[in-house]
């Protein structure tokens, strides 16, 4: 463990990931006490406050509301934060879940879990979106349970895989011949192995999961009451900060989003290849999270859905 | 007279048309037409209506609303037929132009009728454009893609833009639409009961922060509302309703007086009952500046204890929740006639049926009297008076509390085309082309 | 020959989809908070009538699932007569119902619209598969210089950029240059002239690189790698010792061994592309799909919303069908045995 740390730290990609994602951490926890006005704060200004351009009070300027733009940055750095985290939480139980049932118990239960996850990997995942947030309501509690539960294939499918092979190994056959219960191997002998991966997957989760809240917000289907760098993009483009041309409104809480999404990036690739040593040879970050599944697969003909099939569980 | 065709338009088959209607109970525009029994023509020029009561804004907010059709295209269709009907070479009619091509949620675009009655129209053809994204709408004017922006399709938030452009005017006026804040007080309905407080609904009218309002989502376009119906409608607008002041401190003691207070120290006053003051605060999700305006209403009850986080719906849902009565206050838009009688309507006790207009659940006989009796009024100075003791119920009872009169705004470009300067709001009245004058 | 059981399990597994989603697709609309009734018109002055012939001309008063009553009645074939049994039919016979909000059928406002769409998508993946494969093999060529480092660098920027973001600034750069809204100009020319395609075009340019430099980058990263990993072969060496020019061997071992990748890569992007159309129609007010799903969530027509999802998700997966017989054809290890 500590010896993976230390060769993830010796990449370039995962220092500056780090060092990226520290910065923002920092605006989220502190956010309160480093922001200079309270963006919640009551609305009490005059016509030349509006969209006002930066100085040295307001070093973003001021949105439609007369409020604080570099406040609202810091602000909404929470907002992503939270609606990624645990948005990739959730992913990552399911995701673990159904990837070790479907890898170790295999059987038509396992056949069906891989069902779900082909399916739920041809569905377009926005308008899915779209739809349920239209159908359920606005809020973040939403946000994130939707974002979470369209969000975990890659998971499942990653530690399926992982675990059919693991569950092969000698020691894992001598502790099932001595006895030990399903249940002990799985926790015991195959999710620690599987862990250091689920870890790095669920890092590339949460940029995937800023990127889905901040277009569910730009879109307007966030929850209008919490600022979030998406709502403060759907607010300037409502409120006309293309015309009025106020850069300031609608270049910082982009370049934000851009900003997070990036360094998770680095950091869940540098993690995958630290602790995924098949790919390292190659590809230094994959594309969408998907590449990695398909490129190291051994007999890459196979395409997902025609895997081996899972072997029966020896009682 | 003719129609766009050639075909006659006289007094003839301006009554087939009133006729055609009642027959066939054209949804929306048959309630144009309560208390009408038939129509007849006397001659080609001579039309007469009879009707079951007297009925005393025929003319203004009636038959305004009433269309005359050429009977050749529509005798054979049901009102069924004509609402699936949508062969664009039949649009006839007798106004300046005619339309052509109609492509939903894109363009219309108009001809000039050759054969209309004042003569020919000074522009050849009109081409109404909907943008989708008011930046793009204004980007148009701006490059000179488009020539003018009608009232009503301005968005606020682009007017700042425009005045900054030397070769855009913007015309401005009173219009006929509001923004009001309605409260739900029904027994029947899901909203707290301290809402059918008239003391509690006073200090929330006192604590609505309206110049606000106005300077962030109107762009300082509008006036601050306190009468039920507009200043647009003239002498129908009770200027006795004083302005409703901005009063924290005068709402506070009204509450704390009612003995609505804060026993818990929590920074929310209870009710009579020890619940606290929270009330649900909504709008629809039609423009980003609704929600400004709840967020400054939401602002303001917070000053004075009393919690109501701002809610987003879309119109639908808020529509529902309004059947039901369940929801405390919602902050809607009106666009409304030209005449008052809708408006005084609202409040009735039938309204409160069915999912009528009535909101609030207000309901007194006395006042569904007032409403009949200036329906009825046989002079304009009765009506007028009537019109003004139902505002100064409104204004008392709070079932509506009025936000903003927004002013109607349209632009165009004063580098290619000019307006009569008689008539300075030409623009926003979009039908009349005349007084247009194309410059060079 | 292309092994005709994997070919059937492939068809197999489309069809199950496919159900899956109609299923589902009815089900996600029947969970609806509140009367369909009452949501369908904006004027709340229904009277009970028309309510009633409302709730009869959609089915509404049919039972969800399965008609029970007619069941206990001995009448097995009115087991269907319900909602679903209704939606069956109706989707069997081709037809999407009509929209809430336009008062048109789902079928006319869905066909009008699709075109455009599919033309908004081909442009931008042809030209994102184009730069990407271009970029990426170049990048897997000169690995580890500059040039393969600033190819990864602004990979990893774009693939991280928000889609809506990048049209914002697109939008914001292109004012008064480009045309920023819209698919053509109304009333500039009649549909199907050179002038009218000419300004199609100009309006299609910044959707289209908005959609393109958003795929791009996958299509990139993919070429790299697996070009990259093809030129450490040793037949590589062999090649360039028999005189092949550099040009000849990029073209015939590694572009032609990084089409299978490129190809499942593109039809597992297809899904984020469609997500990505309807941020880039929803930015520059492109009349497509995307739009109308974005527009009708606001509006709440549900029929119309219906009727996109099951459109987009049928296209997605014949892509990924089509894909999987694609990949069979190319891929010897599938034909043989």
């Amino acid at each position: 463990m500590i010896t993976a740390l230390k060769e993830f730290l010796t990449r370039p990609a995962a220092i500056i990931g780090t060092f990226m994602l520290g910065i923002v951490l920092v605006a989220a926890i502190f956010g309160p006490s480093l922001a200079p006005f309270d963006p919640y704060a009551r609305i009490r200004v005059d016509p030349s406050d509006l969209f006002a351009p930066p100085d040295n009070v307001h070093l973003l300027g001021r949105d439609d509301a007369g409020k604080d733009i570099w406040s609202q940055l810091i602000y909404g750095a929470r907002v992503s934060l939270v609606v990624g985290f645990a948005a990739s939480l959730v992913s990552m139980g399911i995701g673990t879940t159904v990837g070790l049932v479907a890898g170790y118990y295999g059987g038509r239960v396992g056949n069906l879990l891989m069902r779900l996850v082909d399916f739920l990997m041809v569905v377009p995942d926005l308008p899915l979106m779209l739809v349920i947030i239209a159908v359920w309501g606005r809020g973040l509690f939403n946000i994130i349970l939707v974002i979470g539960l369209l969000g975990w294939t890659y998971t499942a499918r990653l530690v399926r895989s992982q675990t059919l092979s693991i569950k092969e190994r000698q020691y894992i056959l001598r502790a099932r011949s001595i006895g030990a219960s399903n249940q002990r191997i799985i926790l015991r002998h195959i999710l620690p192995q599987v862990l250091p991966l689920i870890v790095a997957q669920s890092v590339l989760d949460i940029s995937a999961s800023i990127l889905a809240e901040s277009s569910l917000s730009f879109l307007g289907l966030g929850d209008p009451n919490l600022i979030s760098w998406g709502s403060m993009l759907n607010f300037a483009m409502d409120r006309g900060a293309v015309s009025r041309q106020a850069w300031w409104f609608l270049l910082p809480p982009g370049f934000a989003i851009l900003w997070v999404t990036l360094s998770l990036i680095l950091i869940g690739n540098s993690l995958e290849e630290t602790v995924n040593p098949r790919t390292r040879s190659h590809h230094l970050f994959d594309a969408r999270r998907m590449v990695s599944l398909i490129l190291p697969v051994p007999q890459p003909a196979q395409p997902p859905s025609s895997a081996p099939q899972p072997i029966q569980d020896i009682k | 007279m003719t129609f766009s065709d050639g075909t006659p338009c006289t007094a003839v088959e301006a009554a087939w048309s009133i006729n055609w209607i009642l027959e066939n109970e054209l949804p929306a525009i048959i309630t144009y037409l309560s208390n009408v029994i038939k129509a007849d023509a006397i001659d080609a020029t001579t039309l007469q209506i009879t009707l079951s009561q007297p009925v005393n804004n025929m003319i203004s907010a009636k038959l305004l609303y009433v269309y005359i059709m050429p009977p050749h295209v529509w005798q054979e269709l049901s009102a069924e037929g004509i609402m699936s009907y949508d062969d664009p070479s039949v649009t006839i009619g007798a106004g300046p132009y005619r339309m052509t091509e109609y492509q939903p949620d894109e363009y219309m675009i108009l001809q000039a009728n050759e054969n209309y009655w004042r003569g020919r129209p000074p522009i050849d053809q009109i081409i109404y454009r909907q943008f989708a994204n008011d930046d793009a709408l204004i980007q148009a004017l701006l490059s000179g893609e488009i020539d003018l922006v009608t009232a009503g399709s301005l968005p606020y938030s682009g007017i700042a833009a425009l005045e900054a452009d030397p070769n855009i005017k913007i015309d401005s006026g009173q219009a006929y639409q509001f923004s009001e804040l309605s409260v739900n007080w029904t027994p029947d309905g899901t909203a707290p009961a301290s809402l059918r407080d008239p003391v509690v609904r006073k200090a929330i009218d006192l604590s609505i922060d309206r110049e606000q309002i106005i300077t962030v989502a109107y762009a300082g376009y509008g006036q601050v509302g306190n009468a039920l119906i507009p200043p647009a409608m003239g002498g129908f607008h009770n200027t006795d309703i004083g302005e409703i002041p901005y009063d924290i401190t005068e709402a506070n003691r009204l509450l704390d007086e009612a003995g609505y207070k804060d026993s818990n120290g929590d920074g929310i006053r209870e009710d009579k009952d020890g619940n606290p003051m929270e009330y649900r605060l909504m709008t629809d999700d039609t423009t980003a500046y609704n929600f400004r305006i709840i967020q400054i209403i939401s602002d303001g009850l917070a000053q004075i204890g009393i919690s109501a986080q701002p809610l987003v719906e879309s119109t639908d849902s808020l529509i529902a929740r309004q059947v039901d009565f369940d929801y405390d206050l919602i902050h809607w838009e009106w666009y409304v006639d030209a005449d008052p009688h809708f408006l005084t309507t609202v409040f009735t006790c039938a309204e409160t049926q069915d999912g009528g207009w009535n909101d609030s659940g207000y309901c007194d006989p006395e006042y569904d009297k007032l409403v009949e009796e200036q329906a009825t009024a046989p002079t304009l100075e009765e009506r007028e008076q009537d019109i003004w003791k139902i505002q100064e119920i409104v204004a008392t009872e709070r079932p509506w509390l009025m936000l903003a009169y927004e002013e109607a705004i349209s632009a165009y470009r004063k580098d290619r085309y000019e307006f009569d300067p008689r008539n300075p709001i030409a623009t926003l009245k979009w039908a009349l082309f005349y007084g247009f004058k194309k410059i060079g | 020959m292309i092994r005709f059981d994997y070919l059937l399990k492939k068809v197999l597994f489309a069809i199950i989809t496919l159900s899956i989603v109609v299923v589902f697709n009815f089900f996600l609309f029947r969970i609806l908070p509140g009367d369909p009734v009452k949501l369908l018109f904006r004027n709340p002055r229904l009277t009970k009538q028309v309510q009633e012939t409302i709730r009869v001309q959609f089915g509404l008063d049919k039972p969800v699932w399965i008609n029970s009553e007619r069941l206990q009645a001995g009448d097995l074939a009115g087991i269907f007569d319900s909602q679903f049994g209704a939606y069956i039919s109706n989707l069997v016979q081709g037809n999407l119902g009509v929209s809430f909000a336009q008062r048109n059928s789902v079928n006319k406002i869905l066909s009008e619209r699709v075109g455009r769409t599919v033309l908004l998508v081909f442009t931008g993946e042809f030209f994102a598969i184009l730069i990407g494969m271009a970029v990426g093999m170049v990048a897997a060529w000169r690995r580890g210089t500059w040039a393969d480092a600033a190819a990864l660098l602004i990979g990893l920027t774009t693939w991280a950029l928000p889609t809506f973001f990048l049209g914002i600034i697109l939008l914001v750069l292109a004012r008064g240059f480009l045309p920023t809204s819209g698919m053509v100009e109304p009333g500039l020319a009649k549909e199907g002239t050179l002038t009218y395609w000419l300004d199609v075009g100009r309006h299609l340019i910044l959707p289209t690189i908005t959609l393109a430099v958003g795929s791009a980058s996958a299509y990139m990263l993919i070429m790299r790698s697996s070009v990259a990993e093809v030129l450490a072969e040793d037949y590589i060496l062999t090649a360039k010792a028999k005189g092949l020019t550099t040009v000849q061997i990029l073209r015939d071992h590694a572009l032609k061994n990084a089409m299978l990748p490129m190809i499942t890569i593109i039809a597992l992007n297809l899904s984020y592309v469609v997500g990505g159309a309807i941020q880039v129609e929803t930015v520059f007010s492109w009349p497509g799909i995307g739009r109308l799903v974005f527009d009708s969530v606001a509006k709440q027509d549900y029929p119309v919303l219906q009727g996109a999802f099951l459109l987009l998700a049928v296209s997605v997966i014949l892509a990924n069908l089509i894909t999987d017989i694609l990949y069979s054809v190319l891929d010897p290890r599938i034909k043989a045995s």
